[in-house]
């Protein structure tokens, strides 16, 4: 029977039998990594090293290692939490919402994008835990009964903070588990020793039949019903520590669509530079095409856009509020001390953007990876200028002070970047950065079997 | 006991258990057995410590007493109650209107380790002294003594040992005056100034800090900066803070202060002649406004000829102002510095800068703290001696040590008295007496003196011009460099430059763009880089290197160097040049210099007496939360902005009461400094003003919203609490407070400070005796903040409670309003009708910061008031 060929016939592209697409995907788990996996582990254990270090130095000697103050209470450390919890954001928007809305170009990413939200997620939430004066009491954040029967203090979006978090996490692993099974399976299947081992019990006893695939179908698409606000209230609650302030360039109520855009534009950011190297060194080419960049590039350009307007809307706003602390604040980001942060932010996330737009530099691999490293620091400069600069310079005039970051505090950033690439490495040397499953899934659906 | 069913046997289990714990365990046992052993696990700490057999008179567990001293500084006495606890001095409060920070801050030197030198041999010492004299000629010099007993016991010792010598050392000396009022009068004479009592003052470059008297006037002067106020002109070659209370201010060097004075004198008529010029107005208006019962302030490094010249007017306009017999026996000047540096024999007992002992046959240092020398013997603190001296009024007071020395020190009564192997007889009836009743001894002697006629004739030449004049004046906090090793006043930021730790040269801002330095510093204070250049000063012979620190209250063509880092025997005033070196020095303020942006500042009120007259505009207060349940009281506190003098004695008060370590100079500069009340500046077209922020203590508090953790929460008599037990440090409060009055411990602060840098020495350093028992030593990585003195209230509602009464209305004074020179700073109920702060609330100057914010304080200001003179226009009153 002669059927229409699928429109997304594209998305896998060269000559593949079921077996050779799976012999391909499993390749990075089951071959010797090529050269640049090892330096990337090898780099990325270093940091990690340093990153314990430094961890170690601001529980013996005091936050005073670090560079904040009065009035800068907050400085590298709220800025990084954010900006990795931005980060987080890709995976679960395309493991959820683009799973309910039957974007096929999705499967071969989300493994990848998955695993890079759990790992985002991790390196932020070691920063509210270090950055407490007597993190020996962090538990104190979280409700749990006590012989004083005291709790946290629901007033404050901090503790709203956690419970986003610790939700964000718990079903961040749930997805990127869930979806793993099939695979573990398969690895269990075709492997031997320790490996065999810590699959078998992974893969909780995943034989494949039709009784599994139906429920995992059912599970997979519920979860994702319960991710996908998820995606949206994550970073809004996180917002809400700065909407929820009085500081001028805190106090606005459009900073929960902001921070969800943020998230979305640094999250695609985030996945485009790690999927660009990682497809040209495992040639993944037929499977993650040009388009499915494309298709990524488009979304980063959607959010991104959403972002650009929030600043334009914040200067008219700090302007058409005629609340003289607003817009002295306003000046200070464009024209005080910090300025070119500001304006390296507006040329990175406004003007750049726009080169998206068009299909040429789209397609330029080259400009897109370039991009999407800039689009990484252009949102690191938001959060630099929506923590920092607006804590360096509220009220009075008496408040007002610059912060230095210490080495201290380069080192925890350094570090989680370099957990984080050593932690994907890892990740990827034992669990398939493709989903397998979801592929070979895609390719009969495609190839209209 | 009922008989119940089974009971006996239960009970019998119960009591005799044999199987418990060898023979079958259940679950219950085993974790039973299980904490118990844990339980075993914890060491029991036995203290040592027996109740006292015999109570020793004055000692009161957990109790508090008071004493009444007088505290020497520079001299002069000032009279102080002592609050004890346990035996140990904690606190000072002036027993008069006003005290300077001095002797407050040196409740540090009182405990600190550092005086601790070798114990000292004062036998060994008075016989190495005794056989120097019988050698040859022995120098001894004193510091400004104003007691009669020490005076009586120099002349013993005179009369004693003829190959004795005594000289007088003051780097900051009153000599000046003492000659003024020769040339005036004929005879030498301290004049003792009532400016509350005139309508228009002159203020010729004084301050607070610079005379003996400052503090005092500076109390005075703020209680007439109400309706009915006076006019305060000031003409200073610096930037005093008395001069920031001024309605007008001129700004000319220090030649042209005396030029000033000579033309005002012309212009009244009291010397013949016409002025050479009017000030822009500023002289005819400031002559007529004089006129109406004026005094004239001179500072006391103005020439004998200036000096003179300010008796005349002052005789001249009737002012407030008596003449009593020099406080000291003979004056004390710099000059003495060079004389010990030659003499071959010295016992140097003077304060200040140390001469070179080399080459001495017999050198001799007494002092606080342990110097290089010879023979480095410890001074007495004053809280430890009981030396009786005059005050800054003439007037004699009685002293009483309040602990026996710590290091064994003497005072130098005793010393002599060593010397002369005499005893000094312990306090008299009537030394006891006054104290008790907070009096002094004897009151001073009024001296009639009539203004000899002919003083134009006789004026010796006032102080040249020249292009650059350089005077050195004592350091707001340490003074003539005495107090360089207290940490509190080192770390207390300068009155206008709110420096720490550090001195610099102070010149105008023209004069640092006339030397091409502005744009550079500018620069660097915009990214608020430390660094300063350093500048090479020459004058009277000597160099010296100082950072520059442009402020802009000064005229061109003066400069102001601090005391404490320059000294010269021949001075205080020079004709200088300065050269750039190159080099940098860095110098930190605690508040940022840089460009500020576009900043509207409405922190500070300032009206006229007529605008303050003005009904308060009534307070709009809407919120989302309901209001706080009502306890007995509701605290609240006022400042008033007119009496402020901003002299920072809230601060240091604060801090001493508060056990607030200080940080040191690098973590001020990362913006780190505890101060509970940071003390704004801020320069406007109306003069420089000055505003104390502290915890608000806000009815909707940002801060208490915020907290993950409950740990900042609000009592029911609308106190802002902080229960450092519960805080994990997010600082999320800190950055929601728009007042940004919280204070974070980054690092061990409270240890480092006891333990002098080292917070493992802290358990054994004497310093924990500073600590005040009735507040919390707060750890590393807790928020803290102003408390409104809690322990003070909870103290009256305990003393209260005891007495089955309510607390009375005024009866808990917070430490900074207790010291507060101008009585700025009022504390009250507002449930207590008869409460002042009523009437404060419903005045018309009464606002509150950032009302914007709608935090609701209950912390409010009194806007500051100024009195132009009507016939001088804005711009040249300020000029």
């Amino acid at each position: 029977m002669a059927k229409e060929p699928h429109p997304d016939r594209d998305l896998i592209q060269g000559e593949w039998t079921e077996r050779s697409l799976v012999e391909k995907l499993l390749e990075p788990v089951e071959k010797p990594p090529p050269r640049p996996w090892k330096v990337v582990a090898a780099v990325g254990l270093a940091l990690t090293l340093a990153w314990l270090y430094a961890i170690f130095v601001t529980f013996v000697q005091g936050l005073g290692t670090w560079g904040i103050n009065q009035p800068v209470a907050w400085g590298y450390d709220i800025v990084h939490f954010v900006w990795w919890i931005g980060i987080g954001h890709a995976g679960t928007l395309i493991s959820a919402i683009l799973v309910l809305m039957r974007q096929n170009w999705r499967d071969s990413l989300n493994r990848v994008t998955e695993a890079m939200t759990l790992f985002a997620v991790l390196c932020a939430a070691t920063y509210p835990l270090i950055h407490m004066g007597r993190p020996q009491h962090f538990y104190w954040v979280m409700p749990y009964p006590t012989h004083m029967a005291l709790w946290p203090q629901y007033k404050s979006p901090l503790s709203w903070d956690v419970l986003a978090i610790m939700t964000y996490l718990t079903i961040s692993t749930l997805f990127l588990y869930l979806g793993l099974i099939p695979d573990l399976a398969l690895l269990r299947e075709r492997s031997r020793g320790w490996r065999r081992k810590l699959y078998g019990w992974l893969s909780l006893g995943w034989t494949g039949n039709a009784v599994h695939w139906q429920r995992y179908r059912a599970v997979y698409v519920l979860l994702a019903g319960l991710a996908t606000p998820v995606v949206i209230s994550v970073h809004s609650v996180v917002s809400m520590d700065f909407a929820y302030g009085l500081v001028p360039g805190w106090h606005l109520t459009v900073f929960p669509p902001f921070f969800a855009a943020g998230a979305i534009y640094s999250g695609f950011a985030m996945a485009l530079t790690l999927i660009i190297p990682l497809r040209r060194w495992y040639r993944l080419e037929g499977v993650i095409t040009e388009r499915h960049l494309d298709w990524m590039a488009k979304v980063t350009l959607a959010s991104g856009l959403g972002v650009a307007y929030i600043y334009l809307l914040e200067i008219f706003i700090a302007w058409y509020s005629g609340e003289p602390a607003e817009w002295a604040q306003q000046l200070w980001r464009m024209t005080g001390p910090y300025a070119p942060y500001y304006w390296a932010m507006m040329l990175i996330n406004v003007v750049l953007l726009q080169t998206l737009w068009f299909p040429r530099f789209r397609k330029n691999l080259t400009w897109l990876f370039l991009f999407s490293l800039l689009a990484n620091v252009g949102m690191w400069l938001e959060r630099f200028v929506i923590v920092v600069i607006s804590l360096s310079h509220d009220f009075l005039p008496g408040n007002f002070h610059l912060y230095y970051p210490t080495w201290v505090d380069w080192t925890l950033f350094l570090g989680t970047i370099g957990f984080f690439l050593f932690g994907l490495a890892l990740f990827i040397r034992l669990f398939p950065p493709i989903a397998v499953a979801e592929m070979v899934h895609l390719f009969h659906k495609l190839r209209g079997h | 006991m009922k008989e119940t069913r089974g009971f006996p046997e239960a009970l019998e289990r119960e009591l005799f258990r044999e199987e418990f714990p060898f023979g079958p365990v259940t679950r219950r046992g085993f974790l039973a057995l299980g904490l118990l052993s844990l339980a075993a696990c914890t060491p029991v700490v036995r203290r040592k410590g027996v109740p006292y057999v015999r109570q020793p008179e004055w000692v009161v567990e957990g109790g508090r007493a008071e004493f009444v001293t007088a505290f020497p500084h520079a001299g002069f006495a000032e009279p102080v109650r002592v609050r004890h606890y346990q035996e140990r001095p904690l606190f000072l409060t002036p027993l008069e209107a006003a005290m300077s920070p001095y002797p407050l801050a040196s409740l540090y030197a009182l405990y600190d380790p550092a005086r601790k030198g070798k114990g000292p041999d004062w036998e060994g010492f008075f016989a190495a002294w005794r056989k120097a004299l019988g050698e040859g000629e022995t120098l001894l010099v004193l510091p400004r003594t104003t007691s009669p007993r020490l005076e009586g016991l120099v002349r013993e010792a005179l009369r004693r040992y003829p190959n004795l010598r005594v000289a007088r050392f003051e780097a900051w000396s009153l000599e000046n005056v003492y000659l003024g009022a020769e040339l005036a009068f004929g005879r030498g004479a301290w004049p003792v100034y009532r400016p509350e009592r005139a309508e228009t003052v002159l203020l010729l470059d004084v301050d607070l800090h610079e005379h003996p008297a400052g503090y005092l006037w500076g109390s005075a002067l703020a209680q007439r900066r109400l309706p009915p106020m006076n006019r305060i002109y000031a003409v200073e070659s610096g930037a005093s803070l008395l001069g920031t209370l001024a309605d007008h201010r001129l700004a000319l060097k220090p030649s042209g202060v005396e030029a000033f004075l000579l033309d005002l004198a012309r212009a009244l008529g009291v010397v013949p002649g016409s002025p050479v010029s009017d000030y822009g107005g500023f002289l005819p208006a400031l002559a007529e406004d004089l006129g109406r019962g004026g005094v004239v302030l001179p500072g006391v490094h103005l020439s004998p000829g200036a000096q003179a010249l300010a008796m005349a007017v002052n005789a001249h306009l009737r002012a407030p102002v008596a003449y009593v017999p020099p406080p000291e026996g003979e004056a004390a000047t710099p000059r003495a510095f060079q004389e010990a540096e030659g003499a071959s024999r010295l016992v140097w007992a003077a304060e200040g800068p140390l001469p070179s002992l080399q080459g001495k046959a017999f050198a001799a240092v007494l002092s606080l703290y342990p110097k290089e020398a010879p023979y480095s013997l410890p001074l007495a603190h004053p809280l430890e001696a009981s030396s009786p001296c005059r005050d800054a009024q003439g007037r004699l007071w009685p002293a009483q040590a309040l602990v026996k020395p710590l290091w064994g020190g003497r005072s130098l009564e005793e010393v002599l008295a060593g010397l002369l192997g005499e005893e000094l007889p312990a306090l008299s009836p009537e030394e006891k007496q006054a104290l008790a009743e907070g009096r002094p001894l004897a009151e001073a002697e009024v001296l009639e003196v009539a203004l000899r006629p002919g003083l134009g004739d006789r004026l010796p030449p006032l102080r040249e011009e020249a292009p650059l004049e350089l005077t050195l004046r004592p350091d707001a906090s340490l003074f003539d460099g005495r107090y360089r090793q207290n940490p509190y006043l080192q770390e207390l930021p300068r009155p206008l430059t709110r420096l720490v730790w550090d001195g610099a040269l102070l010149a105008g801002e023209k004069q640092a763009e006339a030397w091409g330095l502005l744009q550079g510093i500018r620069a660097r204070e915009r990214r608020a880089d430390p660094q300063r250049p350093l500048l090479r000063v020459r004058a009277g012979g000597q160099e010296v290197l100082l950072p520059l620190w442009p402020l802009p209250l000064l005229p061109e063509g003066s400069l102001v160097a601090p005391l404490s880092h320059v000294f010269h025997p021949e001075g205080v005033a020079f004709p200088a040049e300065v050269t750039p070196t190159g080099r940098d020095y860095p110098l930190v303020s605690t508040q940022y210099h840089g460009d500020l942006g576009e900043v509207e500042v409405e922190a500070v009120h300032v009206m006229t007496e007529k605008e303050a007259l003005k009904e308060p505009k009534g307070e709009k207060r809407l919120s989302f939360y309901p209001p706080w349940p009502q306890g007995e009281h509701a605290w609240a506190m006022t400042v008033d902005l007119s009496r402020c003098l901003g002299c920072g004695l809230c601060v240091l008060a604060c801090q001493v009461e508060n056990n607030i370590p200080v940080v040191g100079k690098e973590e001020v500069q990362k913006g780190r400094e505890m101060h509970w009340i940071r003390l704004d500046r801020y320069f406007t077209p109306e003069g420089a003003l000055h505003q104390p922020v502290m915890c608000q203590h806000c009815e909707k508090a940002p801060c208490e919203a915020v907290c993950p953790v409950a740990a900042t929460e609000h009592s029911d008599e609308g106190l802002n609490l902080m229960v450092y037990n519960r805080c994990v440090g997010t600082k999320y409060c800190s950055a929601n407070c728009p007042y940004k009055a919280r204070r974070f411990n980054f690092f061990p602060y409270a240890e480092r400070f006891v333990g002098q840098g080292d917070p493992r020495r802290a358990k054994e350093s004497p310093l924990v005796l500073l600590m005040n028992p009735e507040v919390t030593v707060r750890s590393r990585g807790v928020m803290e903040k102003c408390t409104y003195c809690v322990q003070r209230i909870e103290l009256a509602r305990a003393e209260a409670a005891k007495e089955g009464r309510r607390i009375r209305t005024g009866e808990v004074r917070t430490a900074c309003q207790e010291v507060c020179p101008g009585k700025a700073i009022h504390f009250g109920d507002l449930l207590d009708p008869e409460d002042p702060i009523q009437a404060h609330r419903r005045e018309g100057r009464h606002y509150t910061l950032l009302e914007e914010a709608n935090t609701w304080p209950r912390t409010t200001y009194l806007a500051h008031l100024k009195n132009p003179n009507p016939r001088l226009a804005k711009e040249e009153a300020h000029g």
